[in-house]
């Protein structure tokens, strides 16, 4: 949520140069949504000139190749895209009525898979200009480097305690070394690919179903407002992963994505294998052992979480199997 | 049982101890120590020799938990290579934090001696005079050992084995290591087989009389004892058949029937424990009806080919894991007052002379110390890289007193073979 320094006035006349009369305001994560005599519209407010250029180019792209609707940015009375105001840059889009994807219907699943395509199809097209990806993403060689040796003091704290062990410390304990395992295999499996990685286009660190929208004119795809940046599938595991969440762990779901995926875009070998190994890696977990490292212990709230993320790993587990299968099944067809 | 010298039983024991599902499985045994602790006392017209035997180990096991997989050996399938063990929010029926546990077991002990076997009470001791054991897998070790009891009457004894020790019954009473047994089943099945041996030595030997079954009590053997120690003056020296060793058919039945000396006509009149007229040897049969509907849980098995009879019995048999909390107060508990009365006397000296030459002495010594009676070993595994010295300085002895103790030399002592540390009872 973006706190501004923007009175209502201010806002009113930032939005007159657009020809749009406001109704009414309300906070939104990203800016503001504001209710014009023009239907809703959303004013976001980035901080990067070049991440503004880099998003309204792909927004074109996808507008271009067409297949789908796309959130573009609209232009004022000066034909620009934005305003500048103290510093910041002030984009206004039209936000499209409709629904989100139901994850329970497989069609829709394979319509997710698809669009996302697109908007990667775009993304490789683009000019990627002078974007850079984020320095603290999310998979890198720190990662695991930091995570093995974390893992092994850990460990090491743990015996060394001079209190009684508590269920909590036996727990996490026992499962450390089945996390290191994850690691590990995660890590040769970046072995093998990270030098692509360099050469795959930079899309949004996230990419979630609700920024694809259906309504009576189709679907459209769009936010991704002021995101940081990371090399592509970053964006495709974590909409993986919430399809497979929502859909209450179906892998058919999954299973749909990725062909609908497939149909619009091929993913190369290195990128498969790119999104199995950040699959492989036991992120929800993992949250919970570091929360545990620097208290030295869980709280109850916390306990019940970890147990659960724990029970859920399985299904983590399966998803990143179901991936492998896809893979040697892929490989198999390929020899 | 074993007659092994004069004035000397040995009692062979094996023993199964099982590890509990709480328990850490066995990969390494550090040591392990099997101590008597025996109470011996005189009761009326016997000597009483009861208690247990504890079994003490510490072990190393549930090594590999928490060892990280550190090779790089690559699957061969992207599926091979993200099959992962699942996670668990279930500890487990032990702390994945344990590396060590230990094992405590009781071995009931009871062996009742007629108090004509032994000249003074004080002279009678036990002690453990072999100690072994077998990893059979990471849940159960099995138990050798040999319990000894010493100090009868030599020259007695030598004529009771000459003469079959007529009259004499020892009781010897083993409890353990029946966990999953029914134990009413087991004494039936131990007084079957006792009784299908009993017969079938019997069927190879002229049978002309079929006499009762003898069944003692330790009550009656003083009795029997009696009896037969006044026939015993009448007798010569002569080779003892087993039969001889018997009592004659009436006085067992008293016996078995009501457990005391009843005038012997009344027994007679019972048809069913009605004897042949005794014609030379009296040779004892089983009564079938201790099987069929035993009377009480204790069983007895009369072995008459053997000089001194005992009766291995279940009575009060239950695997007890009883919580020792310590080892002191347990040896506290050992010396009766008899001999606490009697080492105060002449003794005290010669104690006080070992004790000084610690525990090694007392392994050398310990016949003759009355106050002494026990002696215990713990078994040491040597590790490798671990010296002599090392191990004597952890049990706090003199290297040679445990090379004594091994009758070794430093040159037979290697990494890996077992060590006998002794330890003053």
């Amino acid at each position: 949520m973006i706190f501004l320094k923007v009175t209502l006035e201010q806002l009113k006349k930032l939005l007159s140069t657009y020809r749009l009369k406001v109704l009414r305001i309300h906070p939104h994560d990203h800016g503001f949504l504001v209710e014009t005599n023009k239907g809703i519209k959303v004013v976001t407010i980035w901080d990067n000139g070049e991440l503004l250029k880099w998003s309204n180019r792909w927004r074109e792209e996808v507008a271009i190749q067409g297949g789908t609707g796309v959130e573009r940015f609209l232009v004022n009375v000066n034909k620009k895209k934005y305003i500048r105001y103290q510093g910041k840059y002030y984009v206004i889009s039209s936000v499209p009525e409709g629904h989100h994807p139901d994850v329970y219907c497989n069609d829709e699943c394979m319509k997710v898979g698809e669009l996302f395509a697109r908007y990667h199809s775009a993304l490789d097209r683009i000019d990627q200009g002078s974007v850079t990806p984020v320095s603290h993403s999310q998979v890198d060689e720190k990662l695991f480097t930091e995570a093995t040796t974390w893992i092994k003091q850990l460990m090491q704290s743990i015996e060394q305690k001079q209190e009684v062990p508590t269920l909590i410390d036996e727990i996490i304990y026992m499962n450390l070394p089945l996390i290191y395992d994850r690691f590990r295999r995660a890590f040769q499996l970046w072995e093998g690919i990270k030098d692509s990685i360099s050469y795959l286009p930079l899309s949004t660190v996230s990419y979630h179903l609700e920024q694809m929208t259906k309504n009576d004119e189709g679907w459209y795809i769009g936010g991704g407002y002021n995101q940081p940046l990371a090399p592509l599938h970053q964006d495709t595991v974590q909409l993986i992963r919430e399809v497979y969440e929502k859909s209450e762990w179906k892998i058919e779901a999954v299973g749909g994505f990725l062909k609908g995926y497939n149909n619009q875009r091929n993913l190369t070998d290195s990128e498969w294998v790119y999104i199995l190994m950040q699959l492989a890696v036991p992120w929800e977990v993992w949250k919970y052992f570091t929360e545990y490292s620097k208290q030295g212990n869980l709280s109850d709230d916390q306990v019940d979480l970890f147990l659960e993320a724990i029970n859920r790993q399985k299904y983590w587990d399966d998803l990143t199997r179901f991936v492998a299968r896809l893979i040697d099944r892929k490989m198999e067809a390929s020899a | 049982m074993q007659n092994v010298q004069a004035g000397t039983y040995q009692f062979d024991l094996k023993e199964s101890v099982h590890l509990s599902n709480e328990q850490i499985p066995i990969e390494e045994i550090d040591d392990m120590e099997l101590v008597p602790q025996v109470n011996i006392e005189e009761k009326g017209e016997e000597i009483d020799i009861s208690g247990s035997l504890y079994l003490y180990g510490n072990y190393r096991g549930n090594l590999n938990t928490g060892k990280l997989e550190t090779t790089e050996s690559q699957a061969n399938t992207y599926e091979e290579s993200v099959q992962f063990e699942p996670l668990s929010t279930e500890r487990g029926p032990y702390s994945p934090l344990a590396r060590e546990d230990k094992f405590e077991y009781r071995i009931p002990v009871r062996i009742n001696i007629p108090k004509g076997k032994v000249q003074d009470i004080s002279d009678v001791y036990a002690y453990i005079s072999s100690f072994d054991y077998e990893l059979m897998n990471p849940y159960q070790i099995d138990i050798l050992a040999s319990l000894v009891i010493a100090g009868f009457r030599e020259e007695e004894e030598r004529s009771e084995t000459e003469e079959g020790l007529i009259g004499s019954e020892f009781e010897f009473v083993h409890v353990a290591g029946e966990d999953s047994i029914n134990p009413v089943e087991e004494a039936i099945e131990q007084r079957l087989k006792a009784l299908e041996e009993q017969i079938a030595s019997l069927e190879e030997e002229p049978m002309e009389v079929t006499p009762e079954p003898v069944q003692v009590s330790a009550v009656q053997v003083m009795e029997d004892e009696r009896v037969e120690e006044e026939e015993e003056e009448s007798m010569e020296a002569e080779e003892p058949e087993e039969i001889e060793e018997l009592e004659e058919p009436e006085e067992d039945a008293v016996e078995e029937e009501a457990g005391v000396n009843e005038p012997q006509e009344e027994m007679e009149s019972v048809p069913h424990h009605e004897a042949p007229p005794e014609i030379g040897n009296v040779i004892p049969m089983p009564n079938l009806n201790l099987i069929e509907t035993p009377s009480e849980q204790e069983e007895e098995i009369v072995e008459p080919e053997k000089e001194v009879k005992i009766a291995i019995s279940k009575k009060g048999i239950k695997r007890d894991r009883e919580k020792i909390t310590s080892i002191s107060s347990m040896f506290s508990k050992t010396k009766t007052e008899e001999i606490m009365g009697e080492d105060k006397g002449g003794d005290s000296g010669e104690i006080a002379e070992g004790l000084k030459d610690n525990d090694a002495m007392y392994l050398t010594n310990f016949m003759g110390e009355k106050e002494e009676r026990f002696i215990k070993f713990k078994l040491c595994i040597i590790q490798k890289n671990e010296t002599l010295e090392e191990i004597a300085e952890r049990y706090r002895l003199q290297v040679e007193s445990i090379l004594k103790a091994n009758k070794a030399t430093r040159t037979q002592i290697s990494a890996g073979q077992i060590l006998y540390i002794p330890v003053k009872g």
